[in-house]
């Protein structure tokens, strides 16, 4: 090969090995590549569903390894679930607040002893809620809800005499939660109130999906979605690397549409509305959100509340409360206290959004319009 | 190696680097993959210095890219694909060069990088059908390849004359 | 022009040529609103219904203990129409007309999946 004046000696023997190195290299690389990302990189999905707490319950669990992800699913589902619905359901006979409650139509002032720590903590959390939403939320309004019985076969209208006699026996300062010796004690009516009744109806779900929640992570779960009838809950990201996407049920449409979605992780979104359950009657609609106040459905300027807390507990009860406030003190509340997110549709079919959850929020329907609480 | 071949190594160094990140603001379907005109450094180093510049050129590029974006996988993708553009274009240069002008050795080079690129990608997301986009990639990665091969073409004739050149 | 560079210019028609095809066989192969609809109980496959242009029709899916569920489709939709499951959870999800909708009764362990990934992970109610 002929050299020119100034050039090196590229044989080719000089560059084949080159070029078989460069080549060797990167085959190299793609095998530690492959065998780094390869193995266990599948992201494998369990799901239970099931019936508890009055309505469909999924669980939704990812991650590597399927036997773990088997075992925590099923772990949250029974060990979860089932146990604190047999402690907080008012339907079941032989749960902590049924034992409760039939106390207390014992008499006027009465004790009840060895509750344990979830109902315990739970009766003594709706109650703090119940003093912040002054009364909005109110835990003690089961002689009301059962009254009307919305939601039974045997739901009606009763009569005012009737409503306020049960509403008499609604008061949440009448009932107080004392710790001793690790279990709880729960005072509840006093001596001019009687046969006071618990329900934990507006807030179990929120804390049963922190429950659940938390036992998913202490299996080690970085990545799940609990659906508790609704009441959804989200650990960490969505499967595919992004924050989950979660429709918010529209107020007027079938259930399942949406009138937009939030990007979230890690937290719990509740959404509640009158068109969740109602009866009617001589053209008139009584849906299930009671004004403690008033001992009937509550008449508010608000269509569909949603809350965006960490604590599904809080979301739970304090979406009650805000529907049961009206638009104007909700707003209120909410600039009181900005820690927590929420979604207001006021009738008007506009739709409020804390700042928090501006950029996160996207309304999908055209016909409703969009703002920012201050 | 003399003081003027390491400043022309560094200076190609980084112009290919800075080729490289602002390719990558470019929006392409396939994560971490990029065009590839930053190659066309490589193959100045080649013309100018030879092949083990050229593969310095390559080496220094895709780490120092890598220092920057902390992206391993676009890293994973860049130094199979920067080898492999490297490689091919050693040899049809060394052997060829009477054959091939410069620009269509860029754009062999092109066409290996993003070959590289795209078989990375689908190793890793263990999906042959990854390789489907190498066909669009190579078709725009042709043009892309062909236009700085033509500058590098232009740049190393001026250079030429001014010097005469022995970087070496 | 240099004999390598013709062989060069040649692959890269030959590229375009085929860039083309694969773009027109995607365009006219895709899946055209292949919208299915899997009715499956206790797991089981029963009936699969593409959506698109599927005939009206009603029918009744029973299960063990005297439950059943009435499967209405019509205008591209399915649905659970009817159902004599405790909360009716099932018929008030109402249509399922999406990609990835679904509806399900677990007293009755039916479900209707529709095809497709949905747009969003999950939905409050």
């Amino acid at each position: 090969m002929q050299q020119k004046a100034g050039t090196t000696n590229l044989t080719k023997n000089r560059i084949k090995p080159a070029v078989l190195l460069a080549l060797a290299a990167v085959l190299v690389l793609a095998a530690l590549a492959a065998r780094v990302v390869f193995s266990d990189r599948k992201t494998e999905q369990v799901e239970r569903d099931a019936y508890k707490l009055g309505t469909v319950v999924r669980i939704s669990v990812y991650g590597q390894n399927r036997r773990s992800l088997d075992k925590a699913a099923d772990d949250a589902l029974e060990r979860g679930i089932t146990r604190l619905e047999n402690e907080f359901s008012v339907n079941i006979a032989s749960s902590e607040i049924s034992r409760i409650n039939s106390a207390s139509r014992g008499g006027r002032q009465i004790t009840v002893g060895g509750v344990p720590y979830d109902t315990g903590y739970l009766v003594g959390r709706a109650l703090e809620i119940a003093r912040e939403t002054g009364g909005a939320f109110d835990p003690t309004v089961y002689p009301i809800v059962k009254l009307w019985g919305i939601g039974t076969d045997h739901a009606r209208v009763p009569s005012d005499a009737q409503i306020a006699d049960a509403r008499s026996r609604i008061s949440f300062g009448d009932v107080t939660v004392l710790k001793t010796n690790g279990t709880y004690e729960i005072k509840i009516g006093s001596r001019s109130r009687r046969q006071m009744a618990l329900d934990l109806g507006g807030i179990a779900k929120g804390y049963v999906a922190d429950v659940l929640a938390e036992m998913l992570r202490k299996d080690g779960i970085k990545c799940a979605l609990i659906d508790l009838g609704g009441n959804i809950y989200v650990i960490g990201e969505a499967p595919q690397g992004r924050p989950w996407k979660l429709g918010i049920q529209h107020p007027h449409k079938p259930r399942g549409e949406y009138f937009g979605t939030v990007d979230v992780e890690d937290t719990s979104v509740v959404t509640s509305g009158p068109y969740e359950r109602f009866f009617v009657k001589n053209g008139v609609r009584y849906h299930h959100i009671f004004d403690p106040q008033t001992g009937r459905p509550a008449r508010s300027d608000l269509e569909s509340v949603t809350i965006v807390s960490r604590v599904s507990a809080n979301a739970d009860a304090l979406c009650t409360a805000l529907f049961v406030m009206g638009f104007d003190k909700s707003a209120a509340f909410l600039a009181k206290h900005r820690d927590i997110q929420a979604l207001l549709v006021r009738s008007d079919r506009t739709v409020f959004v804390t700042k928090g959850l501006e950029s996160v929020f996207r309304l999908s329907d055209p016909s409703m319009k969009q703002e920012t609480l201050k | 190696m003399r003081p003027r071949a390491l400043v022309l190594t560094a200076l190609l160094t980084s112009l290919a680097l800075a080729f490289n990140i602002a390719e990558g603001l470019l929006p392409l379907p396939l994560p971490g993959v990029k065009l590839g005109a930053a190659n066309v450094f490589a193959l100045v180093a080649l013309v100018l210095m030879g092949p083990r510049s050229a593969f310095s050129v390559t080496l220094l590029r895709v780490l120092l890219a890598w220092l920057v974006s902390a992206n391993w996988f676009a890293f994973l993708c860049s130094l199979a694909g920067g080898l492999l553009a490297t490689a091919v274009m050693v040899f049809v240069y060394v052997n060829y060069k009477s054959e091939f002008s410069l620009p269509w050795v860029s754009v062999a080079g092109a066409w290996a990088f993003n070959a590289g690129q795209v078989a990375v990608v689908a190793l890793m997301v263990r999906d042959a059908r990854m390789l489907f986009y190498a066909v669009p990639l190579l078709l725009i990665g042709t043009a892309t390849g062909w236009v700085v091969g033509k500058l590098a073409e232009m740049l190393c004739q001026r250079v030429k004359k001014i010097e005469r050149m022995d970087y070496r | 022009m240099k004999r390598g560079d013709r062989t060069m210019l040649i692959l890269t028609v030959a590229l375009f040529a085929v860039c083309l095809l694969m773009l027109g066989g995607h365009f006219f192969f895709a899946e055209r609103d292949d919208l299915t609809a899997v009715i499956s109980q206790n797991g089981r496959v029963l009936r699969t219904i593409r959506l698109k242009g599927a005939k009206a029709e009603e029918f009744t899916v029973k299960c063990a203990g005297g439950g059943w569920n009435r499967i209405r489709v019509a205008d591209g939709k399915i649905c659970m129409a009817d159902a004599n499951c405790p909360d009716r959870d099932c018929v008030k999800r109402g249509l399922l007309g999406t990609a990835g909708d679904s509806s399900v009764c677990l007293p009755h362990r039916l479900e209707i999946r529709l095809s497709g990934t949905p747009d969003v992970d999950g939905a409050t109610y």
